[in-house]
């Protein structure tokens, strides 16, 4: 679930975990609504953004705690604990307490305690923002990983669209509480529905659609997709060239189309700032938006 | 104010002279409990002894006293243990309407004077027609220590995340072991701390006290009952140190507990 | 079980009511009930002749209360001790708490915390005892002031007249110790927490901008202190103004107002009296509730 902050996308989560309950409406969880029901008595386990560990109790303990309050039998539960902690790679540490762990091992702790529940969905709340960007990158890998082996359904709130593409089966775009659009990461990007979601997820040149030849109201043209031609297209004037390391960043003022961005790899030939150019691009590049412009 | 970070030898003298005005009049108190003469106070005391000690706890009076007061403090202590944690329970998350009302009304009686707590008490179990007495005594006790055990248990549940419940729901325990496993070993020591501070305040109580009780006599009631004897001194003075003991040593066990470890 | 907990779950205010009943229905009875029977008693009056209380709300009790000059004295005494102790009180506490709040780093705060906590929480009347023991006649003080040949200065001031007595715990010098005694450490805490909210920027601001060590404490630290030393009086103010039992053990003969309402519920057993002289108290503390509130005393608190 994708989303700048208030966007509604936690509010969801903590509707299917249980911590809210809707005014009106349902919430089915395989069919079943559970909007009446409290969060202890849905099969969905949650692992919070400040990992929410219990500070008394050794890790160990943290761990089987799910298994303890349904009343399993000790050593039962101990050996579960224990095979989770090996899942998420964490073993050794199930005798100490959640102070002595560093930010990534209480990471793993948080979901291996959520996770030995085998609940049917795992919910997580941005779990990695509170880690470093090296360290976010390689849980990101990580989280991959254990979804594979575990086979869960993860629902994952995140304000960060490059983890939610490079990570997700399916993304669900949020905005000021309603949901935009819900598709594979490719989808989105290649067919965005709303001019929100054209420009949360990448950028885009959003247009009147009349003028780009389209019957809908407007239309998104992405910057990658225009390309300099020699004779033919759309006349403009270089504004501002902005080189950003593997692409180059250049605004381009048109007589029609008012201002359009346009990225292109940095070669050593590229338009300088006031020059006149001619802009081209595909017709299947434009993308018509459901909304207006 | 020096630059250097170390205090001018006057401000040092003038607080440690401070400190030591606070401190004395006690030593002065254990001083006197081992004087030969009881019939004035006469420093410095003319020879040491410590009969004053055995003729304390000979008096029956003050042991019936003092069993009254430790009685008397534990049933209010409890009671305002259970009445203090179920508002700080309430208290400490969201606002609810009238909130700031009830947060004024658990300071005013420790922030009115006693005197008018007691007047106030007295006036209507007159109105009521009934007879001050040891039920009377625990009654006005708890009225403060209820606010004594709220402060302490608030601080401490204001200090407990919430996702840390959430987390326990979430995992299955309903509120009740969510409650048993998560928030009340969090708040175990503030309770107790909270409870310490509750009795030594009731043990030491006498301005409320003195209001409410009608003809029974608590431990600090007979203190000042014997303040207004001619004889035997000294043994008020052990009687004191007795009371010393008594309200300090919770008060430091209480600090020791709701201190904030360096984590 | 499951079911109440579901219920209360997804009802949190029904669960917020079971919390507050009880311990609000003690509060609200036993002890606002009280408040509010007091004012009752203030507004009946006692029946000359009969000595019996009139249940009948009437202002004879008020009236009486500030039109004879003894009661109109005792106000007047009790006030004007509130205030020089509350003065010397400030005044004694502020060099401690500033010493605590900038100068005693981890172990030695705590020490000093302690050291302030301790006597606070030790007995009252063992405190007031211990001092009574302390300014007689034949105790320490005079003692001591033989032994640093100042006994003519101590008889000089027990000479004077309205202050002194025939001895220290006899005249209202010694009540006025005794009260700054008392109330120190709850003067020292306040302002302690006052100074310790000061930004230890502004102090390197200030000398940065060029003003020597007094000129920081008296234009920056001072004012900044006040709240505290606000929050602090109002302790010692009240404290003083409703206190009965250290006039009686220490001092000079002459009433103040917590010994008339003691007084006047016991033996004369005119409780209307005694209600109206708490009232006394109870308005001037609100008054100054207010003021304080105003300057950001409540913030210190």
């Amino acid at each position: 679930m994708l989303g700048p902050s208030g966007s509604g996308k936690t509010t969801c989560l903590r509707l299917i975990a249980g911590f809210e309950t809707p005014d009106s409406g349902a919430v089915a969880l395989f069919g079943k609504d559970v909007a009446r029901l409290p969060p202890y008595e849905r099969d969905v386990n949650t692992v919070f953004q400040d990992y929410a560990l219990f500070p008394h109790l050794s890790i160990l303990e943290n761990v089987e705690y799910g298994l303890r309050v349904k009343g399993v039998a000790k050593a039962d539960r101990k050996k579960r604990a224990l095979a989770m902690l090996e899942v998420v790679r964490l073993s050794g540490v199930e005798g100490r307490k959640p102070a002595a762990l560093s930010g990534g091992q209480r990471q793993r702790v948080a979901l291996a305690r959520a996770l030995v529940n085998e609940p049917k969905v795992l919910l997580l709340d941005e779990p990695l923002g509170a880690l470093d960007l090296k360290l976010r990158e390689e849980m990101q890998t990580e989280l991959k990983a254990l979804h594979k082996r575990v086979g869960l359904t993860f629902i994952y709130v995140t304000h960060d669209q490059g983890e939610a593409l490079s990570m997700s089966d399916r993304v669900a775009v949020f905005s000021k509480g309603r949901l935009e659009q819900i598709d594979a990461p490719q989808q989105l990007y290649r067919a965005p529905k709303t001019r929100f979601v054209a420009g949360f997820v990448g950028s885009a040149n959003v247009l009147d659609g009349a003028a780009l030849g389209v019957s809908a109201k407007a239309a998104i043209l992405r910057p990658e997709s225009i390309t300099f031609s020699e004779g033919e297209g759309v006349a403009g004037k270089v504004l501002d060239v902005q080189f950003q390391g593997p692409l180059t960043r250049i605004e381009v003022v048109t007589d029609k189309l008012a201002k359009l961005v346009v990225t292109t790899p940095s070669r050593e030939r590229l338009p300088a700032a006031g020059s006149e150019v001619r802009l081209k691009w595909d017709a299947a590049a434009v993308v018509p938006l459901e909304d207006g412009a | 104010m020096r630059s250097d970070g170390t205090p001018s030898l006057g401000l040092r003298l003038f607080s440690g002279s401070g400190l030591f005005f606070l401190h004395f009049p006690i030593v002065i108190i254990a001083l006197y409990a081992f004087t030969t003469e009881d019939r004035t106070y006469q420093f410095p005391p003319p020879g040491l002894t410590l009969r004053w000690f055995s003729a304390a706890f000979a008096r029956a009076d003050m042991w019936d006293a003092l069993w009254r007061s430790m009685g008397v403090g534990a049933v209010a202590t409890l009671v305002a243990l259970l009445l203090g944690t179920m508002v700080a329970g309430a208290m400490f998350r969201r606002g609810f309407y009238g909130k700031d009302a009830l947060t004024l009304l658990l300071t005013l009686p420790i922030a009115l004077p006693g005197i008018i707590t007691g007047i106030a008490l007295l006036s209507s179990i007159k109105l009521a027609g009934l007879t001050p007495g040891v039920m009377t005594i625990v009654m006005g006790h708890v009225t403060f220590c209820i606010v004594i055990v709220y402060n302490n248990v608030v601080a401490r549940l204001r200090r407990l995340p919430y996702s840390l419940v959430e987390a326990s729901l979430d995992l299955g325990a309903d509120p009740f072991t969510t409650f048993r496993l998560i928030v009340f070993p969090h708040m175990a020591t503030s309770l107790l701390a909270g409870g310490l501070l509750a009795f030594a305040l009731s043990f030491d109580e006498i301005i409320v006290t003195l209001f409410t009780a009608g003809t029974e006599q608590t431990l600090p009631i007979w203190f000042y009952s014997e303040l207004f004897r001619p004889r035997d001194r000294p043994i008020t003075n052990v009687v004191a140190l007795l009371v010393i003991a008594v309200t300090t040593l919770p008060t430091l066990i209480a600090y020791r507990l709701t201190r904030e470890s360096p984590s | 079980m499951r079911a109440i907990g579901r219920a209360l779950y997804a009802h949190p205010r029904v669960w917020l009511a079971v919390l507050l009943v009880p311990p609000l229905v003690w509060l609200g009875v036993v002890y606002l009930g009280s408040l509010a029977a007091l004012l009752a008693q203030s507004v009946f009056h006692v029946d000359d002749f009969s000595g019996v209380i009139v249940r009948e709300p009437s202002l004879t009790t008020y009236k009486q209360l500030v039109t004879t000059p003894a009661n109109v004295d005792i106000i007047v005494r009790t006030l004007l001790m509130a205030l020089a102790v509350t003065v010397a009180s400030a005044v004694v506490a502020f060099p401690i708490a500033y010493h605590a709040a900038f100068f005693a780093r981890g172990r030695a705060k705590a020490l000093f915390y302690l050291a302030v906590m301790l006597p606070m929480w030790a007995s009252y009347l063992v405190k007031v005892y211990a001092w009574r023991q302390v300014l007689a006649r034949e105790g320490i003080v005079t003692w001591m002031s033989e032994v640093v040949h100042l006994r003519w200065l101590l008889e000089g001031i027990l000479g004077l007249p309205v202050v002194g007595g025939p001895s220290l715990s006899a005249s209202q010098l010694g009540t006025f110790i005794v009260f700054t005694y008392m109330w120190l450490p709850y003067m020292i805490l306040p302002i302690q927490a006052a100074l310790e909210r000061v930004p230890p920027q502004l102090l390197s601001a200030s000398a940065d901008l060029g003003a020597k060590p007094r000129q920081t404490f008296l234009r920056v630290v001072l004012p900044l202190s006040l709240p505290g030393v606000i929050a602090g009086s109002i302790f010692t103010f009240s404290l003083t103004l409703g206190d009965y039992i250290i006039p009686g053990l220490v001092g000079a003969p002459g009433y103040f107002i917590g010994m008339m309402v003691y007084l006047q519920q016991g033996t004369a057993g005119n409780i209307p009296l005694a209600a109206a002289f708490s009232v006394v108290p109870m308005v001037i503390i609100g008054v100054y509730l207010v003021l304080a509130r105003r300057a950001g005393a409540f913030d210190a608190l």
